[in-house]
């Protein structure tokens, strides 16, 4: 499986892309909304996207908005990733598309927890 | 007198516990209180990030270049002969100011949005902020033992300056 995580932070992209790793997934990643769309439209298309919401360039809302408008991304499936805990954010982003909402700080098990809920666990470590 | 709620219930309590979390689910470690002797050391590097809206202020991470690199290190649990870069140091503590700035907007009441964090390097005194601290108000400082150096989180309010322009 493959996942394309989306943040700002070199550190952040390199945690989650562990667990991932960990997890037997096949990781990209992008720095900002708009570098993630370069990726998407590389051809490269991910069965996960994990976005953070606060970027430079291109915020993941708007990211969201837009992998939704484009049919070719339509499964691809988006969890939000980021500090922003706020239940009218966590709406607005379910709004515009997002399938799940990992709120940081979070551990290695609550990212797996969400995969898990999302059927995206990887069949060798899916319980 | 505002008839608007109280939209600023940030206290020494909230951010320690918000720091618990981050430290303890971010670095993997447990929060310990700064018990050294004397004045804490100026700062040499400095993560901010700032609150804007309906509430308005910044959180903030104090720390000598050596607390810094162990965060880092902590962080994305390096090897113990792995040297990080200085912009990997930088971003790592950049990312755990907006994790616990993130967590404090959500305590808040309101409409607020929070920033994109930023560095800051070079000795500080407490007394010496960045422009991001001017006309700022301390509403919580907590000094935490990272390894024996202080680390400090700080939070600022521009409530007052708000009302001055209104």
């Amino acid at each position: 499986m493959r996942a394309l995580v989306v943040d700002d932070s070199r550190a952040m992209r390199r945690i989650v892309a562990r667990i991932l790793t960990d997890l037997g997934y096949e990781v990209a990643e992008a720095g900002d909304g708009q570098q993630a769309l370069e990726v998407l439209a590389s051809g490269a298309k991910p069965d996960l996207a994990c976005i953070d919401w606060n970027m430079p360039v291109m915020d993941g809302l708007t990211l969201v908005v837009k992998v939704r408008e484009n049919p070719q991304w339509r499964d691809v499936t988006l969890m939000m990733v980021t500090t922003e805990s706020e239940h009218s954010q966590i709406v607005r982003a379910l709004a515009a598309g997002a399938h799940e909402y990992l709120i940081k700080p979070f551990t290695p098990d609550s990212l797996r927890d969400k995969l898990d809920l999302l059927g995206l666990l990887p069949s060798a470590v899916a319980s | 007198m505002s008839l608007l709620p109280d939209t600023s219930p940030i206290d020494d309590e909230l951010v320690r516990a918000v720091v618990d979390q981050v430290w303890e689910s971010l670095l993997g470690a447990e929060v310990l209180p700064w018990y050294g002797e004397g004045p804490v050391a100026p700062a040499v590097l400095q993560a901010e990030v700032t609150l804007t809206g309906d509430w308005n202020g910044l959180v903030r991470i104090g720390c000598a270049q050596g607390a810094a690199e162990g965060i880092a290190a902590a962080m994305l649990m390096a090897g113990a002969d792995e040297v990080l870069a200085a912009e990997d140091v930088h971003d790592a503590v950049g990312e755990v100011v907006n994790v616990v700035g993130g967590n404090v907007k959500g305590a808040l009441l309101g409409d607020t949005a929070l920033g994109l964090p930023r560095i800051l390097t070079g000795p500080r005194t407490g007394d010496e902020v960045g422009p991001a601290t001017a006309a700022a108000e301390p509403v919580s400082r907590c000094v935490l033992d990272w390894h024996g150096v202080p680390v400090t989180v700080e939070v600022f309010t521009r409530e007052n300056e708000k009302e001055c322009r209104s």
